[in-house]
């Protein structure tokens, strides 16, 4: 009903406002005009005065219109403001939740870590939400309610038993049950150009001292005055004389409400009168709770970043890491104390100063009885103590924001994403952000001091996903993880290298006439482009290593052997593998693709790698679970989708030349540290290394990794030395799961001729076949007979048949250049 | 003689030791990893009027987690509220993503949606983690195949 009314008010009052900015015009120049006119007729100078005096008294009815006019307008104004929502809410983002069960494989380090990061507090007796505590071995944690994307679930007691790493039993309120959710983490919002956050609270909510307090320090007449306080005006005038300088303000909680709420800073008579003014109108159309609630969620508390906290809610989880209703004595002084001067008495900061001032305040509440004197001296004996500004529950994610700002945009308008209040629920997985982020900064510190890099020279970035829904667990876009600018996860688009080669495989092998056993040779090779110029990849280490298994040729990531493989499958069948896995975008069918000169960001490789860790189904990225309303109406849940680009039994025959180059290929180091070969990975190196890549896989996630420069300058690193550590680590700290086999292939043993041999006649390498593959190659027993078996033809080379792994072993893990590539 | 004695004194212990541990540790260890989620299969059951299809979500055998979100998903699909059935078919999924049984549940109520392309996908990976191993599989798998069928007439293959 108002809402109908508001437009055509706000349009009448709007014409009359250009009405009444041509009064005074008029005023000016009427007298002007008028009084040579009205000498003219030579009347009585009573008459004139009479005119005068009539002229006098039109004009102030005019003014007195206008006055009436520009009121109400100043009313339509505010009323149309402060009706309805008030505020732009920033959306809020949130990590997954933890869901704990029985069976789950789970360190207390873990659980301790995400429960500190959603600012639980350990404590010794559990009886109030967020916090947590230990019971002999047992975990009790007192879950906060809170509203899931699609449930609201009240606050709970959680009991936890643990049995060799894993949770036993799960009781809650002394019930055992199956599953239960820790509440998510914030990570980020997504905010409008002035960056304002805030969270809003109802005045019920506030505990009734905060109101008393800020009421005594603020305003004491709040709830005598109209708006303006004179005696309050009087009284500021009378200390600021004392004073010789400002010392205090007139200004009531109405009239700062206004100031804040409507209009600017600036420091003029004119802003101050339309200040007076609205305040009055505020107090005639809202009652005394309605303007405090607005001041309490309005009012400037501190910066934090390109963060600005605005309310009091917000502000108390920020500095104290606490709800407002959890809020102690001391606390709710130092909040109401550093309403007058955030920046000056930010607590973190400036210590000393919050501490002087929130004992002001206190003695303030003490002399008016809103607290006893006992209270007032335990408040004052207490140390400031605030949560750390940095720490992990204000902690924002830009790179995964960013992702997330980007996937939503494609169905919703930014001005809603930063205005509305939305909520989104994510994938990220803040346990494993952080092991992805510990890893990097770590391991491009160590690999700049071993390069001898005086300044910070060299970026990286890392995707990490889940191998079977493709959901975004963490993204890292710059070695300076909280850093909003350049994306590199998402922006860089860089060489691939090596990277390519699976798909060259891929390719080889779902034509049929491959397999790993196949011998290729990896003599040098030489094709002449369209313009005439010569295409001459050579091996890393410079060297031909002649004919080989199949299987080796990508282990140990030859050049030469996959590029006249590459050639012989057919560019345009490589081209169109591309297009299968997911890559989205113009591959021109050069030669050169096959070794990986196309640019890719690291997002778009992790889809490439998605499709042979899901088992062939090629899937976008996905970091959005659910988007709800801020009053929690789902808008979108978004489920697994995706297609069946490959054969699971192709891709798991892929994958066993993916395991090889952790076997014996140049991502060796990895089985040594795990103690298992069963994860699928390859390197990847650029021309001139420039790019340091590496991308693989165990049972659980899928991480890809780039290192490399923004000058696109080389680099001493390949895929092996540089990105392969940070690999390594992340699933160190977050653990390796050994894969296991999408489906069963068949195996069979192999002489150096690559054919179908018992293992006593001269069989030298069991291999993987396509299921039936097997039958008509094979006579009786799937194994020719010893006397059947070749003594002439193709022929792996002794050398890279045997010494060549025996030579790596001896090198050990020293010097990884020799092997690599 | 000494050494034989320390050596007796020894394997006494051991032997001492590994009872201790296998009579305290063993029985709520193994409940703990009865239900890792990487192991604990769903079945599913079979005396029920229709073999090859499924009345309700969270009929059959199912690790606890998931057991509790089928109970869910079920109660949104009987009030009419198929995005939550869906949404709580998918947190499933999540704890257990290789389980065939959940698959089959998301194809099943995606068919009853009428989003037969979602259903084929699903059909996919139910048919993928399908494994012999599990208690009557021979019902997921007939299940499976019903769908199919009846997913691809709808489609019109």
């Amino acid at each position: 009903m108002t809402t109908a009314k508001k437009p055509t008010r706000a349009s009448k009052s709007s014409t009359k406002k250009t009405a009444v900015k041509k009064v005074p015009a008029d005023k000016k120049k009427a007298p002007k005009k008028k009084a040579p006119q009205a000498a003219a007729p030579n009347k009585s100078p009573r008459s004139l005065k009479q005119k005068l005096w009539s002229w006098f008294w039109r004009l102030s009815i005019l003014m007195i219109l206008a006055l009436g006019t520009w009121l109400i307008y100043l009313d339509a104004q505010l009323r149309s403001q402060f009706d309805g929502n008030k505020w732009t809410l920033p959306a809020k983002v949130y990590a997954r939740p933890l869901s704990l069960y029985p069976g789950l494989l789970l360190s207390t380090e873990q659980l301790k870590a995400e429960l500190q990061w959603n600012d639980y507090k350990p404590v010794s007796n559990v009886v109030m939400p967020g916090t947590y505590g230990r019971d002999g071995k047992d975990w009790i944690i007192y879950r906060r309610a809170f509203s899931f994307a699609d449930q609201v679930e009240n606050a709970v007691k959680i009991r936890l038993s643990f049995a060799s790493g894993r949770i036993d039993q799960l009781t809650i309120d002394g019930q055992r049950e199956g599953l239960v959710r820790i509440e998510p983490q914030y990570i980020g919002g997504i905010f409008p150009a002035h960056h304002e956050d805030r969270e809003l609270i109802a005045l019920a909510d506030v505990p009734p001292a905060l109101v008393a307090a800020l009421v005594a320090v603020e305003d004491r007449a709040f709830f005598d005055h109209y708006g303006i306080s004179i005696r309050g005006i009087l009284r500021a005038m009378k200390a600021n004389v004392a004073a010789g300088r400002t010392v205090q303000g007139g200004s009531t909680l109405t009239q700062q409400l206004v100031k804040n709420f409507f209009l600017t800073n600036e420091r003029s008579l004119q802003r101050k009168v339309k200040e007076a003014f609205m305040a009055l109108l505020l107090e005639l159309h809202y009652s005394k709770e309605d303007i405090l609630q607005a001041y309490l969620n309005e009012v400037y508390l501190g910066q934090s970043g390109r963060r600005s906290i605005h309310g009091i809610a917000l502000a108390s989880r920020f500095y104290f890491a606490k709800n407002v209703q959890q809020l102690n004595l001391s606390e709710v002084a130092l909040l109401v104390g550093m309403i007058k001067g955030p920046s000056y008495y930010n607590p973190f900061r400036h210590p000393d100063r919050a501490r002087t001032r929130r004992d002001l305040v206190l003695n303030v509440m003490a002399e008016l009885k809103i607290i006893s004197t006992t209270e007032r001296i335990n408040a004052q004996g207490k140390e400031i103590q605030v949560a750390a500004s940095g720490r992990a529950g204000q902690r924002e994610y830009p790179a995964f924001i960013q992702l997330v700002k980007r996937q939503l945009q494609s169905d919703y308008r930014l001005e809603d994403l930063q205005n509305t209040g939305l909520r989104i629920f994510t994938t990220l997985d803040p346990w494993l952000q952080h092991a992805t982020e510990k890893s990097i900064q770590k391991h491009v510190d160590q690999l700049e001091k071993r390069a001898g890099y005086n300044k910070p020279t060299l970026e990286a970035a890392a995707v990490v996903t889940s191998v079977d829904g493709a959901e975004v667990r963490a993204i890292v876009g710059s070695r300076r993880v909280r850093y909003f600018g350049f994306n590199r996860a998402l922006d860089a688009q860089r060489s691939i290298g090596s990277l390519a080669k699976p798909a060259v495989y891929l390719t080889a092998l779902a034509s049929g006439r491959y397999d790993w056993s196949s011998i290729i040779d990896d003599k040098s090779v030489s094709v002449a482009g369209q313009d005439g110029s010569l295409w001459q990849p050579r091996n890393y280490d410079k060297k031909d290593h002649g004919k080989l298994f199949m299987v080796d040729a990508m282990a140990r990531s030859l050049n030469q052997a996959t590029a006249r493989l590459g050639m012989k499958v057919g560019i345009s069948q490589v081209v169109d593998t591309f297009a299968r896995l997911g890559i989205d975008k113009y591959i021109p069918p050069y030669p050169s693709i096959l070794l990986g000169s196309l640019s890719m960001s690291p997002l778009e490789v992790t889809q490439m790698f998605q499709t042979y860790a899901s088992g062939g189904f090629a899937m976008q990225p996905r970091v959005i679970q659910a988007l709800t309303t801020s009053d929690n109406q789902v808008l979108t849940s978004y489920a697994l989708e995706g297609r069946q680009a490959f054969s699971p039994e192709l891709i798991e025959n892929l994958r066993y030349g993916m395991q090889q180059v952790v076997v014996q290929g140049t991502g060796k180091r990895l089985g040594r540290t795990f103690n298992t070969t069963k994860i699928a990975a390859k390197t990847g190196t650029s021309d001139e290394q420039r790019d340091s890549w590496f991308a693989g896989f165990d049972d659980r996630h899928l991480a890809v990794i780039w290192l490399g420069r923004d000058d696109n300058k080389s680099t001493p690193f390949t895929g092996a030395s540089g990105a392969l550590p940070i690999w390594q680590n992340i699933f160190q700290r977050s653990g390796l799961e050994p894969l296991t086999p999408l489906v069963d292939l068949d195996w069979a043993w192999v002489n150096e001729y690559g054919q179908l041999v018992a293992k006593e006649c001269g069989g030298i390498r069991r291999m993987p076949f396509m299921r039936g593959s097997l039958e008509g190659r094979a006579f009786a027993g799937r194994e020719i007979s010893c006397a059947e078996a070749k003594v002439s033809g193709d022929k792996v080379d002794a050398t890279s048949a045997n010494n060549r792994e025996t030579s790596v072993d001896k090198k050990g893990g020293s010097s990884w250049f020799d092997w690599l590539f | 003689m000494v050494r034989l004695a320390v050596l007796v004194f020894l394997f006494l212990q051991i032997i001492f030791v590994t009872t201790l541990s296998g009579c305290s540790g063993l029985p709520s260890a193994s409940d703990a990893e009865r239900h890792d989620p990487r192991q604990q299969q769903s079945t599913e059951e079979t005396n029920v009027s229709i073999e090859n299809d499924i009345v309700r979500l969270d009929e059959g055998e199912h690790h606890p987690a998931v057991q509790v979100l089928l109970t869910q998903a079920e109660e949104a699909r009987q009030q009419g509220q198929h995005q939550q059935a869906l949404s709580y078919l998918d947190r499933a999924r999540q704890i257990q993503p290789r389980n065939s049984a959940i698959f089959y549940r998301q194809a099943w109520l995606n068919y009853q949606l009428g989003e037969l392309q979602q259903v084929q996908q699903l059909l996919q990976r139910a048919r993928l983690f399908l494994r012999a191993s599990v208690a009557n599989f021979e019902v997921l798998q007939r299940r499976i195949q019903t769908l199919q069928f009846k997913a691809d007439a709808k489609q019109g293959y």
